[in-house]
């Protein structure tokens, strides 16, 4: 008996030890209670070092870092290395006087960050093609993609280039740029936070407010709502449509495209939400990231309202580099093409995504030449509702070829759409797979719900009493714990 | 301070909520079972093992070390489950009519373990057809499920309807690596009656999915051929060419999406 219980206890122990350790299948997310766990502890040495600004940015530093860890292993050490290297090379632009010098450092910066990108993100991709062409043996490297790299490394670059621009001074401390570099709320999937932004906010260090810390709250709860339940459950339906769609139906299909599209702006919306909210309950804006992006009535207001962080940094690190719209019309249809091009490149070292990127790039540059007609159409509900119908089915279209494993899987979900589609299934659909479809409808409901509802029931849950905030955090979890276990039943016999 | 004060009490708060609740008893509102946060199973898990769910070890599970004496009492056999089962029966009828048996088949397309566990349909044909004697075809539906170990309590629950009745659960044929329902459902199993197709392989139709009937005729070959080592050998001789075609009793339930 006593053998058994200091086994059990001794197994426990080794459990929750094994917990604190990198664990490449179980990456600390905002939306696992393991983190949550960590939080606790976190957050009352954070309100105690928060007035005391180098001993909290110490803090924050030393567990950013350790979330690093836990997310990408070792990784965390290049993360160290990078910023270092970022911030040398700051203070030496800032020292150049000449500009070629100084722009020379700037290249060299950015050109150290994109190499390091580039090995990790494209190396395997750059072979393999290169292999199709020489027709060698491609052996790949055995390469691990470090978390959040992308989000960083943009980071990084932009401010080296604002620097550079005497937009905004280096740190005067290197652990001021790694505590922007390496700030854990937005660091493994963003928002992608300017310095310009962010740094000033970090030297003003400014205590959170009751607004901050429970509109924090608020945001992280919406976050949870979308990724871990919505999210997380209607991504198994689509899983199925996408992994073999040869076995559904026209119906099935579209309804598998629509829940991706409403998929992944969840997931990554949400995942925002949490990182902006625990920013911002820290004390710290990152800005919007998504602003009901599928309200949009044309492809320009798609991207000025879907990941925003990106886009802009695109616009403003990619787009009017390369000349904007000062350099003539054409040019500005090449200029917005390239730069979807490597917002597509970025999203992943696949064709799929260049392809995405390239036809949202078409897309823009349609919209852009159609602006005069369109401009002249009457502003009526009947234009709204076809332009943003035309907008919606583009874009959701697109997401097929972004998530379909290949090109022929793409090709035949969509086939499958046009050509193998009968509405009469529609009620045998809804009956088969109702939480799906109520979930699919509450989140349309969601999306076209008025910016303002949504911010009066933010203020509404940061003026209630402590008690109904607890209560609705705790249903939130119960929640994402009910539907973490729930597993959508494939059918994939009916065709039987 | 004092509103981190109050965040922090928030979540401590509801972290404990939810840790207490994890070491609780099962607690059912009505009709909702709440399920609870894995703080148990991520603390107290035996993670040398290879799972804390097992019954049997798969090792031992899957056949019996001695040939049983056949049972040479010609059966009321009842075949049920997903689509599978079709073409299966229609292979079994032909043993049936060889051996002596009656044969019963429910193919329920789109089916599961949850399913059947969850309704009185299993019941109700084991009494009508009074089967003394049960295959089940179940599983090809949950084969990448991303927990199988949650259809657990399905499965048992199929098990306890069919009770101290022989049965053979037929694994599901897989066309892809699954996730662990093999593994699953042969520790669940009672020894010797759990046949693993996974492995095998067969010539699938289209979908590249099911088998074909040809190849079902051969699988439900291998499941007789293996019948001498199950828990409960039943006459299974190879049919005669002159046993010719034997029509199966098959009820077909509704698929759930089609």
């Amino acid at each position: 008996m006593t053998t058994e219980i200091s086994d059990l206890i001794g197994s426990g122990l080794r459990n929750i030890g094994n917990m604190f350790l990198y664990d490449p299948s179980a990456p600390m997310l905002f939306s696992s209670g393991f983190f949550w766990l960590l939080f606790i502890f976190f957050l009352p040495v954070y309100a105690l070092l928060k007035r005391s600004k180098a001993k909290m940015v110490l803090f924050v530093v030393g567990f950013s870092l350790y979330f690093y860890y836990k997310s990408s292993g070792l990784f965390f050490l290049m993360l160290i290395g990078t910023s270092l290297v970022d911030w040398l090379l700051s203070h030496a632009i800032s020292r150049i006087s000449g500009k070629a010098g100084r722009l020379a450092v700037m290249w060299l910066s950015i050109l150290i960050s994109l190499s390091i990108l580039g090995y990790f993100k494209y190396a395997n991709f750059f072979l393999w093609n290169w292999n199709l062409m020489v027709q060698g043996n491609f052996q790949p490297l055995d390469l691990i993609l470090p978390v959040g790299i992308s989000f960083y490394t943009f980071q990084s670059i932009s401010y080296v280039v604002d620097v550079y621009k005497r937009r905004i001074d280096p740190t005067s401390s290197w652990l001021d740029y790694l505590f922007f570099l390496s700030f854990f709320p937005a660091l493994v999937a963003g928002p992608i936070v300017r310095a310009d932004y962010f740094l000033p906010q970090l030297k003003e260090n400014r205590v959170a407010t009751r607004e901050n810390i429970f509109g924090g709250l608020w945001l992280i709860i919406i976050g949870i709502v979308k990724k871990a339940v919505i999210a997380d459950y209607i991504a198994q339906y689509n899983d199925l449509i996408f992994n073999d769609p040869s076995l559904y139906t026209g119906l099935q299909t579209l309804m598998g495209v629509l829940g991706y599209t409403m998929q992944i702006y969840c997931d990554f919306s949400g995942y925002s939400d949490m990182a902006i909210g625990l920013a911002l309950l820290m004390g710290f804006h990152l800005g919007l990231n998504f602003d009901s992006p599928y309200q949009s009535r044309n492809l320009t207001e798609f991207w000025r309202r879907w990941h925003i962080s990106l886009s802009s940094w695109l616009r403003d690190y990619v787009y009017i580099p390369l000349g904007g719209n000062r350099k003539g019309t054409v040019r500005t249809y090449i200029n917005n093409f390239l730069t979807m091009l490597i917002g597509g490149l970025w999203h992943g070292a696949a064709w799929k995504f260049i392809f995405w990127g390239a036809m949202h790039g078409i897309g823009l540059a349609v919209h852009k030449a159609c602006k005069p007609w369109l401009g002249k159409l009457p502003d009526n509900w009947l234009v709204s509702f076809l332009s943003w119908l035309v907008t919606f089915v583009y874009v959701s279209l697109l997401w097929v070829f972004f998530r379909a494993s290949d090109f022929e899987s793409s090709v035949l979900i969509v086939r499958n759409i046009f050509i193998d589609f009968d509405i009469h299934q529609l009620p045998q659909f809804f009956e088969a797979r109702m939480v799906w479809c109520l979930m699919m409808i509450a989140l349309v409901v969601m999306h076209f719900v008025p910016q303002k509802l949504t911010d009066a029931l933010g203020n509404i849950y940061v003026k209630s009493p402590w008690i109904v905030k607890l209560l609705v955090f705790v249903a939130v979890v119960q929640l994402v714990i009910e539907f973490m276990s729930e597993e959508v039943v494939p059918f994939i016999y009916f065709q039987f | 301070m004092k509103h981190y004060a109050s965040l922090w009490l928030i979540v401590a708060s509801a972290l404990a909520i939810f840790i207490v609740i994890s070491f609780c008893d099962d607690i059912v509102l009505g009709d909702w079972h709440v399920k609870k946060a894995p703080f148990e199973d991520a603390i107290f898990a035996d993670n040398d093992s290879v799972s804390g769910i097992a019954d049997n070890s798969p090792m031992e599970n899957d056949s019996v070390a001695v040939e049983m004496q056949t049972d040479s009492v010609p059966k009321s056999i009842l075949i049920f489950g997903d689509s599978m089962t079709f073409n299966l029966a229609l292979r079994l009828a032909q043993y049936a009519k060889q051996n002596g048996h009656k044969i019963h088949s429910v193919n329920w397309d789109s089916s599961n373990t949850k399913i059947w566990a969850e309704s009185d349909t299993l019941l109700h044909f084991i009494k009508s057809y009074d089967a003394d004697f049960i295959f089940i075809s179940l599983g090809s539906n949950e084969l990448y499920f991303k927990k199988p170990e949650s259809r657990l309590p399905y499965i048992k629950r199929v098990l306890e309807m069919i009770d101290t009745i022989p049965y053979i659960w037929i694994g599901p044929p897989n066309w892809q690596e699954d996730s662990g329902i093999n593994d699953l459902l042969e520790r669940t199993c009672r020894r010797g009656s759990f046949f693993r197709t996974d492995g095998m392989k067969l010539a699938r139709k289209k979908d590249n999915i099911h088998p074909t009937r040809q190849a079902s005729a051969l699988w439900v070959d291998s499941i007789m051929r293996w019948m001498p080592r199950s828990a409960h050998p039943i006459l299974a001789e190879y049919p005669s060419d002159s046993t010719g075609k034997a029509n199966p009793n098959i009820v077909f339930l509704k698929a759930l999406n089609k």
